[in-house]
Formats: structure tokens, sequence, C-alpha cells
């Protein structure tokens, strides 16, 4: 990973990882692969971003599911949209943002979606004041990050398109069709037109609560790919310890294999409903993704440092992964007192990590 | 796995691939694998390949079902032109050649071989390098032949298996972590990209092609475990081809090795001697048994893929077919494309699901931008899956919905293959096949079809309904019944319609070459299998009825006479009412459908059964008396399927009672009428009309008499047990030989105060089983039970209470409740009192009950029992 030195919370994927970028458009240069119109990298080498590439120094950045990269760039390619969908906390924005920077090098024409997006956000608006004084001018004109990407030639981004209504996500219908934004205040047949490279990725959860259905119209317009949660229980862990690495730093209170362990398969079982034995769990409404367990190994880490005595314990997991689950409703933490109260007890005898993990959690409901 | 060998891997021809490796030593784990330089026995392998091919010997190794493979050793066998072809199989497939190269054979066909416990196949496609082989060599007039160790069974298989499993493929680490490099989901798609999807050019270059084979198949074998190879017979089989190998390796014109790529390797080191191979030459060839049985049948490309089942080789044949026929006729990439996505679009617009050209070109195009991005000259399976997903399904379910479903279809399919009549296959399956096509059924194609037969009115699906029972009978898998009137379960009288599903599937063809053994021909088969049924030990009466309705169901009426003598034989000897009766219904089934079914001269027979039936009925009614408390529940079961069959009798009798002209008084009767003529279907059809609904002139209540006389006699027997006299007077009570007067004065015997509570209890089961609601309509009767419970000693009605508690479930939820309102009355108390429901721990009403008889004990033996008076 390249280090730089910004004072930004989180920079974005182009700014993090310019120095590869650079190494794999040098890379692009020299074999004479083939870049498609409006596009920085070669396809190849927007997959070699994604997943990889240890001759060029390419870190992975995405687990799981490479034909699913593969997939995705390709859609990108052609005349539909993608759709990224999936449970939450399976790096779909994340890997909205890693092909968005590869593509177009810039990940930030980027639409927040909520209740709240109206259709100027994903058109155009005006500066009133200057609407006023100057009448409907292109100074006047404030573009949305859609309208920039059209004009530029790259790839506009939609996350959480779910959480918009169906009416504002609509606005896209014609624009992904004509590839075309039409500005009546300029004039007759006055009209944006999107330069090659231009295409959308779209992020969408259609289970949560409270998101909106998709019109027929607009999934039309889309390619469909379902991000699915790692089902690797040892490479979760892996990917765990890698996250806190680069969270915490490599001075992290230690967390061994074994609390990992715990951790990992607390948040599968919950998570699939079955322990590796097969035996059903009942599963809670909240998300047990493995962004959540991260959350959940930073925090038992924060704890056990400032807290504790700098070792990370299964109770401390216990007493996180009790948070995550209450964050729901009273079900949720009556699943996961089952859980505890019935598969926990029984590992509990015969490993002392799940011991601790179930007397933490016992003394949590007193 | 370190990175940096993982890109090396992609970028390297594979014949030059970096590995370094040493053959796992049995039981250890493997070493680290470290990708440095060609491992020095494949590299050994690689350069001995190359030095038998300069001396005539081509080594071919091969994935099963693989189109490239197959394009390859076409291209190579036309520059070559060997004299031997050696293809791995067993040997004694060498005398199926001849049917093999018949232009009538169509593949997908499979030989069947045929152990003492197993059989096994051995598919060929269109696009099978073994099919190539050996078309070649037949057509070019070289010497073929099959060089593999002859079919034995394999205790640890299943029942039906593949003989050309690669498991060592799917098991193999090293193949694992090169998928992983690759980004490929398994096995199957590295090998897909790595060979299947190489441009024609490429394909043609069938040195560098197999050079590659063999590395790649090297590479599963380096990490193969010798001990796992040896226990499961692939060395012995391995030496078995090679000492084939070694009288055919100096024949001048060159011989063609057609093996499994997996092989490749050990056969190469054999030949050198090399120490490696010291595992296979220690093992003596094998004596070949050439007079194996062995079949060729039709197969289908559902069977063919090794996703699914048992099957083995490339999964998918259907999307390899087409590719196959598309690179033959020279079709671009995306004109392939394009076919498979129309293909699939089609079968999700018949789904319902609206799919557009638009759409369809969309696919196509994400195909082959897919390929282009992975680097692969032609679209290959994954990459049209994967766009079928990207652009057809609309949400998160993948390739669960209808896309799955589609690309089931279009990749597997139930089309048969083609073979020569009566050409290789045993005279049973000629047989089944020409009836089957003679009575309109589809066997061109594995799929499962849905017959409705009206078999009542009609004599053509009644001869349809006849053979789909004795394929069924015969063990086939060709048929079952799947609802509507069934004879043979006794289900759905009345009905008019019979509903059967059928398949031609590749197993029927199996199942009936396994058959053979047992008779040449169906009528064959039914007779042994006949013979077989009767032969059991627990044969009885109603196993032997049951087998004689199946006989009639199928039409075997030859087969009929040594069962009818049987059950006759059983009526003599059996023990068991409930035998002879549920013997006795089978037997009224027949008659009461005779319309449907082909009875002939056994129409005689079978009412003298019924008498003789019945006679024995008659004679085991009497022994009941003596039956202990066990087995009365079953002997009330019996009684009342006896008495429901002495209604089903009489009742016909009695509708026949106006036309005195066909009541024929006994079974001595014969009826020349009907039984001269119904052997032909034709007339059956006939016949059935005179006497359809005729269930039974002959049992009149002459002949049900007897058992009415005993059932009489055995319910005035002071010996009875009780549960057994309540069933038979609930029984003669519906029959209207008792009236309610004299059913409450025999009812009074045993509910008397003071009676015995077992008694009591016994007699309410025996008579609510048979006639639950007796006791609605018996207000004496109700009475009487109430008189002789309160009657009862607390101890003794906690004791026989469970049993009260049963009799009591024969009476529907209302009739309970129509119940407890006459009780109720009975005892002046309110009926809404009854329904109370008191919520107490049933140890708390226990405790309770022993303290208060504790103090009723105390205040008794004080003296104060007048204080007990309310």
């Amino acid at each position: 990973m390249t280090e730089v030195t910004t004072s930004e919370l989180r920079p974005p994927a182009e700014v993090r990882y310019a120095a590869e970028l650079d190494a794999l458009a040098r890379a692009d240069q020299a074999s004479g692969a083939p870049v498609p119109p409006g596009w920085q990298l070669s396809a190849r080498a927007v997959r070699a971003f994604v997943v990889g590439d240890a001759g060029l120094g390419v870190t992975r950045k995405f687990y799981g599911d490479d034909p699913l990269v593969d997939r995705a760039i390709v859609s990108l390619l052609g005349r539909q949209g993608l759709m990224l969908v999936g449970e939450p906390g399976t790096a779909k924005s994340m890997l909205s943002e890693l092909l968005a920077a590869a593509i177009s090098g810039t990940s930030n024409l980027t639409i927040q979606g909520s209740a709240g997006t109206t259709e100027d956000h994903v058109r155009y608006s005006w500066n009133y004041a200057l609407l006023i004084a100057e009448g409907p001018t292109q100074r006047a004109l404030v573009p949305s990050p859609v309208y920039q990407a059209m004009a530029r030639g790259a790839i506009a981004r939609f996350e959480e398109i779910t959480r918009c209504p169906a009416e504002i996500q609509d606005t896209l219908v014609s624009i992904l069709s004509e590839k075309q934004i039409m500005i009546p205040e300029f004039g007759d047949e006055a009209r944006l037109a999107a330069r090659p490279g231009f295409n959308v990725i779209a992020t969408a959860n259609l289970r949560d609560r409270g998101v909106h259905e998709m019109s027929a119209a607009l999934k039309r317009r889309f390619n469909f790919e379902t991000v699915r949660p790692i089902s690797d229980r040892a490479f979760e862990a892996e990917l765990i310890g890698r996250a806190l690495d680069a969270e915490l730093g490599p001075q992290r209170p230690q967390l061994s294999p074994p609390v990992l362990d715990v951790l990992v398969t607390a948040f599968a079982d919950l998570r699939t409903g079955r322990t590796d034995t097969g035996t059903p769990v009942k599963r809670p409404d909240a998300v047990m993704s493995t962004a959540e367990a991260v959350n959940v190994a930073v925090a038992a880490s924060m704890a056990a440092r400032y807290l504790g005595d700098g070792t990370v314990r299964a109770g401390d997991i216990a007493r996180q992964i009790v948070g995550v689950a209450q964050k729901g409703e009273e079900e949720d933490a009556r699943l996961v007192r089952h859980y505890v109260d019935n598969v926990v007890r029984q590992r509990a005898r015969g490993s002392s990590p799940w011991r601790e993990f179930f007397d933490a959690a016992e003394g949590l409901w007193g | 796995m370190a990175e940096p060998v993982e890109t090396e891997l992609v970028e390297t021809p594979l014949g030059e691939t970096s590995v370094d490796l040493v053959e796992t030593p049995s039981g250890e784990p493997n070493p680290p694998v470290e990708l440095v330089e060609t491992p020095p026995r494949l590299a050994h392998a690689l350069a001995a390949l190359t030095r038998w091919r300069d001396r005539g010997v081509h080594f071919v190794g091969i994935r099963h079902h693989s189109p490239g493979c197959a394009a390859a050793l076409a291209a190579l066998l036309d520059e070559v032109r060997p004299a031997v072809v050696l293809i791995e199989g067993p040997r004694e497939y060498d005398r199926l050649l001849p049917a093999l190269a018949d232009a009538r054979t169509v593949p997908p066909v499979a030989v069947l071989s045929v152990g003492e416990r197993q059989s096994a196949f051995y598919p060929l496609a269109d696009f099978s390098p073994e099919w190539v082989a050996l078309r070649w060599g037949m057509a070019a007039g070289a010497t073929v032949r099959f060089f593999d160790a002859s079919y034995s069974d394999d205790p640890d298989a299943d029942e039906v298996r593949t003989l050309q499993a690669e498991h060592h493929l799917a098991r193999s680490e090293l193949i694992a972590a090169v998928a992983a490099a690759l980004g490929c989901r398994d096995h199957d798609e590295v090998w897909e990209h790595l060979f299947e999807v190489r441009g024609p050019e490429a394909l043609a270059d069938w040195r560098t092609f197999f050079a590659d084979t063999l590395a790649w198949a090297g590479l599963a074998r380096l990490d193969a475990d010798r001990a796992l190879l040896d226990g499961d017979g692939t060395h012995a089989r391995e030496a078995v081809m090679a000492s084939v190998l070694q009288q055919y390796r100096d024949e001048p014109g060159g011989v063609v090795v057609v093996t499994g790529a997996f092989h490749t390797l050990a056969l190469i080191e054999v030949l050198d001697g090399a120490p490696e191979a010291a595992w296979v030459r220690a093992h003596k060839s094998a004596a070949h048994q050439l007079d194996r049985e062995a079949w060729l049948i039709r197969y289908d490309f559902d069977r063919l893929d090794g996703l699914r089942g048992y099957g083995a080789g490339m999964p998918s044949p259907g999307f390899w077919q087409r590719a196959w026929l598309a690179r033959a006729a020279g079709a671009s990439p995306r004109d392939f494309a394009v076919e498979v996505v129309l293909d699939v679009a089609a079968r999700l617009r018949g789904a319902g699901e609206p799919i557009g050209s638009a759409s369809v070109m969309d696919a196509a195009g994400q195909a082959v931008r897919l390929a282009e991005l992975r680097a692969r000259s032609w679209p290959g399976r994954t990459d049209i899956t994967d766009a079928l997903v990207s652009c057809f399904v609309k949400d998160d379910s993948g390739l669960s919905g209808a896309i799955g479903e589609a690309l089931r279809e279009v990749f597997g399919g139930p089309t048969l293959g083609e073979l020569p009549d009566g050409l290789a296959a045993p005279p049973l399956v000629a047989e089944a096949r020409r009836i089957a096509t003679k009575l309109r059924f589809v066997i061109t194609d594995a799929t499962p079809r849905a017959v409705s037969l009206d078999t009542q009115r009609k004599p053509a699906h009644r001869r349809r309904r006849e053979f789909l029972a004795r394929m069924r009978f015969v063990g086939s898998g060709f048929a079952r019944q799947t609802g509507g009137a069934d004879l043979v379960q006794g289900l759905g009288a009345g009905l008019l319609f019979e509903d059967w599903e059928y398949a031609w599937t590749p197993l029927v063809e199996a199942n009936l070459i396994a058959a053979s053994a047992k008779g040449a021909t169906l009528a064959e088969l039914v007779r042994t299998g006949v013979a077989r049924r009767l032969g059991r030990d627990d044969t009885s009466a109603a196993s032997v009825a049951s087998l004689i309705t199946e006989l009639i169901v199928m039409g075997e009426p030859d087969a009929l006479a040594p069962a009818l003598a049987a059950l006759r034989q059983c009526y003599d000897d059996e023990a068991h009412l409930g035998s002879v009766v549920a013997s006795l219904h089978a037997l009224a089934g027949l008659l009461a459908d005779q319309g449907r079914l082909a009875l002939g001269e056994h129409l005689v027979t079978v009412r003298q059964l019924i008498a003789s039936g019945l006679a024995a009925a008659a004679g085991l009614v009497p022994p009941l008396t003596g039956l202990r408390a066990d087995d009365q529940a079953k002997a009330c079961d019996d009684l009342i399927a006896l008495r429901s069959l002495l209604v089903r009798f009489e009742d016909s009798s009695v509708e026949r009672a106006d036309r005195p002209s066909v009541e024929p008084p006994s079974v001595e009767l014969v009826e020349t009428g009907v039984s001269t003529s119904a052997t032909s279907e034709v007339s059956t059809g006939a016949t059935s009309e005179v006497s359809t609904g005729s269930t039974s002139e002959v049992s009149t209540r002459s002949t049900t008499e007897p058992v009415r006389r005993e059932l009489r006699r055995l319910r005035r027997d002071p010996a009875l047990p009780a549960r057994l006299h309540g069933c038979l007077l609930g029984l003669a009570f519906s029959d209207a030989e008792l009236d309610p007067d004299e059913l409450a004065g025999a009812a009074a015997a045993h509910l008397a105060p003071g009676a015995d509570a077992d008694r009591v209890a016994g007699f309410l089961l025996g008579l609510l089983q048979a006639a639950p609601d007796l006791l609605l309509h018996t207000p004496e009767l109700v009475a009487a039970l109430n008189a002789a419970l309160a009657a009862m000693e607390a101890e003794a009605f906690l004791a026989v209470l469970p049993d009260l508690r049963r009799a009591f479930t024969w009476l529907k939820p209302s009739e309970t409740s129509r119940l407890a309102g006459q009780l109720a009355e009975l005892t002046g108390a309110r009926a809404s009192d009854l329904d109370a429901v008191l919520s107490i721990d049933p140890a708390v009403a226990e405790q309770a009950a022993a303290l208060e008889r504790e103090l009723t004990g105390s205040l008794v033996r004080d003296g104060l029992a007048a204080w007990l008076a309310s």
C-alpha cells in the first residue's frame, strides 16, 4: 500500500493507491494493451488493480470472487450500468470505488442516495443568484455528479440507490438509455451528450428496511451483480487480521488466533444460521457482516488497550457482539441469548476462549 | 502460495510450467509447494513424450468428453495415420466395435458393463476423444483395441457408476492452487481456461496440446497418494494397459494411445522402465475376462453431465456439443455465443420471463468480452454462464432462479442417442422398445411424461396401462403410477382415470439389460418374478392376492395360474384372519373393477377363490376367543375389515336379488359364457361391458352366511374377551342384527355395577372401535355405562383410565361434545361445567388426590364417615 501524507480521514482510492494506478498505466503502455475509449487503464489492468498483481506490486483489495470482478468490468464496457447488490458490509461500495478509481481516475463523482435525494441531485440544479443575474448560463448551472461524469466520460457512482424514492431513481432511466441530458433552459434542443467512458455503478440493498423497490425499466438498464459474504471462515479470520493491522497499526493489542476464531465463528454462525457442524441457529436481523466483525474486533482491541491489560480476550469480543446484536429489535437480543445459552454453553465446556465468552455474555444479562 | 509464481503460471506455456515437486510419500502431508523449475519427473516424461513420438508411439492424454482434446486428436490422426489405435476402455468392448462403427449409431450412447452386483457406464458423445479415435480407426482400417482391464465390480462404488471417473483431478491440491492463482472457480474452469478455449490453430497444434495435457495431469499425478492409487486399482489397470501397449509399441505405421491424461505419465514411465513405475510393474497383469457382458445402450446428456449424479468427464455436455458443432461449422465466437444465449433465452421466454432481443445481444457481447478479458480465444462455459447471470438476472438470486433451470436444460438435455435396430442389444430391450413404440409411448428422449388413461372405457388405454404395469413389475424403472384409480394399492376406487408417469432413461435400458440374465422376454421376466415372489418365506394370503392383482393389472393371465394355486394353498394354511380378509378385499376389488381389467377365464377361478377364502375366514373366527390381550386390538381391526368385506359382497348380491336369472347360489356354477373368449384384449373389452358391476354373483348370502354364523357364535361365547365382545356387539348392531334393547341387555353384563374394571374398559374399546356413534344413539347404553363407571373403585378407575380415554378417541370432537351433553343431563350437571378447563399441574392434582384419600381414610377410621355424605 502506498503511504500518503494527508490530513484527510480517509482519502479516496485514487489517492491512496496512486502509485499502483501509475504502475498499471505504465504497464499498459509498455504492453500496448488496448485501453477502452474514455478509460484510463486497459480492462485487464482494472482487473489487476482490484484483485492484485504481485509482479507490478499491486495489492489485492477485493477478496472472494474473482469472476464477479470480471463480470463487473465487462458490464461497464457495455451499454448497461452496473448494479452491485448484496447484504450490508459485503464491500459493495469499496468495489464501486475501486472500479471508478481505476477506470476513470476518480471515485468522487458520487451521489449518496437517501430519502432526501431529489432529481436535481441526479441531473443539475442552478445557482439561483447567478441564474437571476445572468439567466440560464453554463456558469449558473450546478452540475450533478452524473452530469459531470457524462461531460468527462467517467464513471458516476450512485450509492444506496434503493434509499431514494422510485421516481428519483427513474431519472436515470433515460440518461442510461439515451446517454444524454436535455437542458431546455439553454434553448431548443440543448443537451449534454455523454462522452465515451461514461457509465454508472449503483449499489443497492434489496432487503434492508426502508428501501424502495426499483422499477422494471430501471432494472433493465443495469446488469446486476450480487456481492456475497465470505463463506470461508479461515479466510475471513485472515481478512479481519489484516483490517485490524490497517486500522490500528502493527502495535495493536494482541488478538490471539483462538480468540479471533471465536469472533469469526460466532459471526459466521449467526450470519448463516448454522454452525460448522450443521446445528441450526436462529439468525438475528442485525447485520453480521465481515465489516461488522472488523468493527467488533476494533472495539474489543480498544477496550483491551485502554481498559484491559493490552490483550484482547474472548470476553471483550462477547461484550461487543452482544452490542452489535442488540442494535436491532428486542427479538434479536433474545436470539443471541439463545445462541449463547445453547451453542456457546456447549462449546464452553471444552474450550477456554469460549468459556470466557460465555461468562462475559452471561454477565451482561445478569 | 507465493504470489510471483502465480503470474508465472499464467504466462508460461504449460509444457514449460515451472513446478518443483516431489511425489508425496503416502501418509505424509504435502510438502510446501515451491514453483521454481519443472519437477524432474515431469521433465523426463515430457522429453520421453517427444522421444516416443519420434519412434511412432503417440501418447494422447485426454479429458473425457473434451471437445478440445477431440479436435486435437482428430488433427493428430489425420496427420499421423497410425496403424494401431489403443483406447482406454475394458478389453471386452472390442467385440462392440462393429456396432460402434455402424453409421446408424449416433451418440450420446454408452457401453454398459454388467457385473455381479453393479453395472457401469462408459458413455460416448460426438465430442468424446474416444469416439473420434474409434470412428477414425474403424474408417481408416486401422487396428482399434480397447486395452484397459476387464470390468469388475467396485465394492466401494455406488450401485451404478461410470468407468471414466476423474476424481483424481478434482482432488488434486496442486490443481486447486493453480485454480486460485488463475482466478478460476475449480479444476473444471482451469481445464477450460487452459485447453478448451484455445483457437482453432492452437487446437490443430496437437504436439503442443498433448504435451500440455500431460503436464497438466502430471500436476495431479505428482501430488496423488500412491497407496490410494494402489488401493483403488489405478495401478493394476495401468499394468494391464502397459502390457498391451508393449505388444504394439513396435508396430510399423505407428500407434496412438488414447487414455485419460492422468494415466499418460505412468504409461510412459512403464515403457521407459523408469524407477517411478515400480508401483505399476508390481501388479501382475490381471486375467482378462473377454466374455464379460457389455452392451451398447442409448444415453443422454443429463446423465453425461459430470456435475450431476455419477457422470464423469467435462460438465455441461449440452454446451460442449454446441461448441463442437459450431467450431466444426467454422462459426465465429460471437455467433456461437449468440446461439447459446438464444437457446437459453427461448427457454426463459417459455417459462414466462420477458427477454428482449437487445438483452440477447448484450449477453452475447458480454460473453465475448469476458472471454477477451480472460484471454480466451473462444467463450467458454463459465464466460457464457457469467454473461447470462449478469444480463438476465435482475436481483440477487444468481443461478438459483429460472435461469438456473434454463441452463440445466440447455447444458444437459434428455435427448437420447440412436442405435441400429437389433444390434448388440439384448432381445429384452428390443422387445420393450418395440411394444413401447407400438403403444405410442415417446422413447426418443428421457423426459418424464405423464399420461392419464381411461382404462374403464378404452381398450387401447388398457393395453398401455398393462405395459406400464409390466415394466414396473420387472423393475425397469420406466413407469410408476402417480394417482387415479390404483388397483394394486387399493386406492382411488370409483375414479375413472389412471394417472401414470414414464420416462425412457438410459437407466431403463441398463435395468433391462441387467434383468436379461433372469429372463429373455418380458413374459419370462414376469414369470420368474412371480416365482421369486411366491418362493419367499413370508408369503401370506394378502401378499399373494396383491401379486395376483398386479398380474391382472399387467394383463398377464398366463402367469396367473401359479399365483392362484398358491393362494388356494394359502387359504388352507393361513393362520391369520387379517391376511385372509386383506386378500379377499383385493379379490373383491378385482371383481368390482373388471371393467378395466382382462380377467378372462380366470374370473371363475377368482370367484372360487373368494368362496374358499370366505370359508377359510369362517374357520379362523372361532379361535379368536382364546386371544391374549396383546393381540386383541389387531383382532378387532380384522373383525371390522371382515365385516366390511361381508357388507361389500352382500350389498352387490342384494342388488342382484331382483334378478334371479343371474343369481347363482354357489361357486360351483361355471359361467362358460364369460370364460370362453376373454383372453384377447378386444374380446375383453366386450366382455367387460357385460360383466361390469357384477362384483360377485357368486357371493350371495349363502357364501357369506358361514362367516356370519361363526361371528354370531363367537359373540355368544361366554369366554370371549370383553374387547372382542364389544366389537362384535357393535358390528352386529350396525348390521341391524340386534335391536337397542338387546344391545343394552348384552352390555349390561359387562357394565353391571361391581363389574371388573378391565372388562369395562375392554368392552368399551371394542364397542367404540366397531361403532363409534353407537353411544350417541343408544341412551340406554350411556346410562349403563355411567352407572358402571360411577360404581368403580377409585384405584380401579385410575388403572383403566388410559384405556377409557383411548376408547373415546374413536368419537369425533363434535360427537364427544354431544355425548358430554347427554352425560350432563344424566348427572344433573350443566354441560358448560363439563367444558370448564382446569389448568392444574398433574403432579399437584396427584398430591391433592392422595391427600383427599388419606383424609377420607382417617375420617372413616375415626367413625366419622357420615361427614363424607356430601
